[in-house]
């Protein structure tokens, strides 16, 4: 008789889990049955088709590089899905990602106006998911020799773009070739011969001086607590080393592109002596040791000069994991070993490319091939299962030592399924895919449920409810719900259970905004003439900026778009509703991101696109292509054609990596309850942050409790300082 | 996996991942200190330095050999460009060059000064204390962690691993074997070349433990007896990465 799993929620970690225990090798031993909320898979990753087929997503959804555990998966789920490409247009892995190597960060100059720096990441060998074919990659003389030669990279490739006039006219274009890079896009103003030659100069000084000035850093940080060294030597090279920073400062001037590039190496040669100075290269630990600080604190503490604490680029990593308190954007809190050992896989683990796009929505090319796999391999789907309640077996109920366990599964059934079982995607031209909204067709009573919202958290209806029972109906629990949900399903464990209430007290969420663009101009027009970007650091609230023009073709307009623009960020706190019936709370929060955008779009998108705008503070509304034609010509409401999301369901909110609070994450391999593991990126699952290949790492380690597989030594990454 | 009408899971091996990458990622590592340079470096009253301190003085002397060659290679090169002593007057050719050799200086050198020094130094964490994380971790074979005990290990194995033991206190007196380690998966072979040895200075005993390079990956645990009395004195688990 197989071993009977109920896998509880749909996202990344828990189709990783149930994707783990259902591989062949363990010859049918695990029945795998997934409850999942409303209608589709996803969790943070689910997205859906609204009209015209374009694709509404939580967020901006990118693969980094470095999503190893991530990126096998997926690959084999291709390879076993084996679709027909004459048939399917996303039938291999390779289809569905392709490399998106520009990396944008934004800054404000002291005069006002935005920059971008714009990197090109060359390729790495191999690719994401490739068997490791040198020695286990995660180790510190890995590490710093890509950091060497990252170093070199943002040498020859970093270029300043200073931001246009409303007249779309380049103030100042600086360039430094690599032949590596692609051509420079066209439209620089000729430069002075002898500008570009001091301003080489001040490259290649600059390189020498900051290698001089590191080994001195190194030195004094070797040195500080060593006997064996003269103590008087150490005053006189923390003096050197302050003499050659002055200098360096001096060389910049306003030189906002040398001013990029220092604070770039700053930071990697700030990070490296820290490594050293804190021991971590021998601290049990690892990079744990340091989680009781904030990343910038810790690096001021090794020397990081103040420019570069205050630069995009630290603000920009700040952005990526969206470590803002509470949405605030003056709590900026990031646990500085998470923060480093992210830092560390993302610039310098990464094969093929640094980032990868999805040729179509992350439910699309992701969420639906699972699906499909899972389904042929037996697993069952039960949409339309909100979990309200995990009951733990009663103290009395344990003999001797048994550990306590899960004993019943409480369920609000959202709606009944008229053939017994819910089909969720639909063909898009021969692309299976989720829609954004539920096909009440399908549903007993449908037309009752037209305007329930199941998948809010506080729209509570339902036609029924259903317990599981443990032996009657399951033998194992993977809880793959959001950190956020925890408190609202696990009483009987937060009652009983310490570690479980420090996990929910200390480990902080938050909501995220996004919006989506849809517009009849192309990028060049609205005069951005880079390549297709993902830019973080710009102006709040949207900090970050995907350029989508690459899914135009995979929408079904009459008359399709000519770009299309992702926008995301953390959203600030207004006070959480107390009441699990607050219905108007998402509108409420709905409400605030579409002003949230509007502003941003009046006020900060020239910066970007100058031509986007009419006049200061006027963004030109007419650009915004409507699906439905449901909406005004012209002015803001023409925003209202367009997507936003308020992701403010508890499982939906973000989890942070505050300072201190790492170390009250909770392991899938932990057992303290016998019969249940937990999956997600809010786990103890070796990163620590919020990402897709956390969710998979942890997805993972869940099917590892259960079945002992995948083996740990499998899990890329896991073991790493 | 046992059966009875409730099914139940098998204890973990473990429960956090291996953070210790000093003991991961070193092959042949034994007793955190460097044992086969040549060097004759000695402590400064002239005696015989120890391990840690000759590999000290061992990774600062390189790490300055490097600086300085980097330093004086940084200036040549400049110099040649600039015609005078280094400064930052602007230079009107030979620009390129200049910028690539001293990037290639970064690549090539950099990495060493920190090898050298990471091998060196070990400092404490500054603020934070050693107090154990959110999971309960076998000790490992960080040197920090055995340092000052009686037991140093050496371990041959081309490929990272990490080491617990857990020994009873007092019995590194006694005569110890191990009956070798196995792996839950019955199909891997067990780990037999595991021996204890007296040491040969200050009465430590050494456990020396060799990982065939075909040996397949995955923890491996075992107990460790007093070959005189049978007694079970500790146990000793190692884990083998890919």
């Amino acid at each position: 008789m197989p071993i009977r799993v109920a896998v509880i929620g749909g996202g990344c970690a828990s189709i990783s889990a149930a994707f783990e225990l259902t591989r062949p090798e363990h010859k049918g031993k695990y029945e795998v049955t997934i409850y999942q909320v409303g209608w589709r898979l996803g969790g943070k990753g689910a997205s859906g088709r609204g009209h015209a087929a374009r694709i509404e997503e939580h967020g901006f959804h990118v693969w980094m590089g470095f999503y190893e555990n991530a990126f096998r998966l997926m690959r084999e789920c291709y390879a076993e899905l084996n679709r027909d490409p004459a048939k399917c247009r996303i039938s291999d892995w390779r289809d569905a990602f392709f490399p998106a190597p520009f990396i944008g960060v934004a800054s404000r100059s002291q005069a006002g106006p935005y920059s971008t720096w714009l990197s090109y990441f060359t390729s790495a060998e191999g690719l994401p998911g490739d068997p490791l074919t040198q020695e286990y990659p995660f180790s510190v003389s890995s590490y710093l020799s890509h950091t060497a030669s990252a170093l070199r990279t943002m040498l020859l490739a970093a270029e300043t773009r200073a931001s246009r006039g409303h007249d779309g006219a380049p103030r100042t274009e600086n360039h430094v070739s690599d032949e590596s890079a692609p051509p420079s896009r066209g439209g620089a103003l000729p430069e002075d011969l002898a500008n570009r030659i001091a301003r080489l100069l001040k490259f290649g000084l600059l390189a020498t001086t900051a290698g001089i000035i590191e080994a001195l850093e190194l030195l004094r940080a070797a040195f500080e607590r060593s006997a064996i060294y003269p103590d008087f030597l150490l005053p006189l090279l923390e003096a050197m080393s302050s003499t050659a920073r002055g200098q360096i400062e001096t060389l910049l001037g306003n030189d906002s592109e040398l001013q990029f590039v220092w604070q770039a190496i700053d930071m990697a040669m700030t990070a490296m002596s820290g490594v050293i100075r804190f021991g971590l290269f021998s601290d049990p630990r690892g990079f744990d040791a340091i989680n009781d600080y904030d990343f910038r604190e810790w690096m001021t503490i090794n020397g990081a000069s103040e420019s570069t604490m205050n630069s995009p680029l630290v603000r920009s990593s700040y952005d990526l994991a969206m470590a803002y308190e509470g949405g605030d954007y003056q709590r900026a809190r990031h646990a500085a070993g998470v923060a480093l050992r992210g830092s560390l896989r993302f610039l310098f683990t990464y094969r093929g490319s640094i980032v990868w796009k999805m040729r179509a929505g992350m439910g699309d090319v992701v969420f639906a091939p699972f699906y499909e796999v899972l389904k042929r391999r037996g697993v069952s789907f039960r949409f339309f299962h909100r979990l309200e309640a995990v009951k733990l077996s009663e103290l009395g109920e344990l003999s001797g030592s048994e550990r306590p366990y899960v004993k019943a599964l409480e369920f609000a059934i959202q709606a009944e399924v008229r053939d017994g079982e819910y089909r969720p995607l639909k063909d898009i031209d021969g692309l299976p895919c989720w829609s954004s909204t539920p096909d009440c067709s399908q549903l007993v009573e449908g037309q009752r449920h037209l305007d329930w919202k199941f998948e809010s958290h506080w729209d509570r209806r339902a036609v029924g409810t259903k317990t599981l029972k443990v032996t009657d109906d399951f033998d194992f629990v993977v809880l793959g719900v959001g950190l956020g949900a925890i408190p609202f399903v696990c009483q009987d464990i937060l009652e009983r259970d310490q570690r479980w209430r420090d996990m929910v007290t200390h480990l902080k969420t938050v909501e995220t905004q996004a919006f989506q663009l849809w517009m009849s101009e192309d990028m060049e027009s609205l005069g951005w003439d880079g390549p297709p970007i993902s830019l973080c650091g710009f102006a709040r609230p949207f900090d970050t900026w995907g350029d989508m023009r690459h899914l135009i073709p995979e929408e079904r307009w009459p008359s399709p778009p000519k770009s299309i623009a992702y926008f995301c960020s953390a959203l600030a706190d207004s006070g959480s509703p107390t009441e699990s019936n607050d219905v108007n709370y998402e509108a409420t929060r709905r409400e605030q991101v579409r002003k949230n955008a509007i502003t941003f779009l009046n006020n900060d998108i020239g910066q970007l696109w100058p031509r986007a705008v009419r006049d200061p503070g006027k963004f030109r509304w007419e650009l915004l292509a409507d699906a439905n034609g449901t909406v005004a010509e012209d002015g803001e409401a023409r925003f209202d054609s367009q997507f936003w999301t308020a992701n403010v369901n508890p499982s939906d909110r973000y989890v942070l990596s505050l300072p201190g609070t790492p170390k009250y994450r909770i392991s899938p391999l932990d057992n303290t309850y016998d019969n249940m593991t937990i999956a997600g990126d809010w786990t103890a699952c070796g990163l620590d942050t919020g990402c897709v290949e956390s969710a998979v790492i942890s997805g993972r380690l869940a099917a590892h409790a259960i079945a002992g597989r995948p083996a740990l030594g499998e899990i890329v990454g896991y073991d790493h300082p | 996996m046992s059966y009875s009408k409730r099914l139940h899971r098998d204890d973990p091996v473990r429960t956090g991942p291996i953070r210790n990458f000093s003991g991961l990622y070193q092959s042949n590592y034994s007793d955190g200190h460097s044992s086969n340079s040549s060097s004759s470096a000695s402590s400064k009253n002239g005696a015989p330095a120890d391990g840690r301190e000759r590999s000290q003085d061992e990774g600062i002397g390189l790490a300055y050999r490097v600086i300085e060659k980097h330093i004086r290679d940084g200036k040549k090169n400049a110099e040649r460009f600039n015609d005078q002593p280094y400064n930052a007057r602007p230079i009107t050719d030979g620009f390129p060059e200049l910028l690539e050799r001293t990037i290639r200086y970064q690549n090539e050198l950099l990495p060493l000064w920190l090898q050298a020094l990471g091998s060196a130094v070990r400092i404490d964490s500054l603020r934070m204390p050693n107090t154990p994380g959110p999971f309960t971790r076998p000790e490992s074979n960080n040197p920090a962690s055995h340092g000052s005990k009686a037991i140093s290990l050496e371990i041959a194995s081309a490929r990272p691993v990490q080491v617990s033991l857990d020994l009873r206190e007092h019995s590194e007196a006694l005569p110890l074997i191990s009956l070798g380690l196995r792996a839950v998966d019955e199909n891997k072979p067990p780990l037999n070349d595991i021996s204890f040895a007296p040491a040969t200075t200050r009465g430590a005993i050494r456990l020396r433990i060799s990982v065939p390079d075909s040996h397949p990956p995955g923890t491996y645990s075992g107990v460790i007896v007093n070959r005189d009395s049978g007694e079970t004195l500790g146990t000793l688990s190692i884990s083998i990465a890919e």
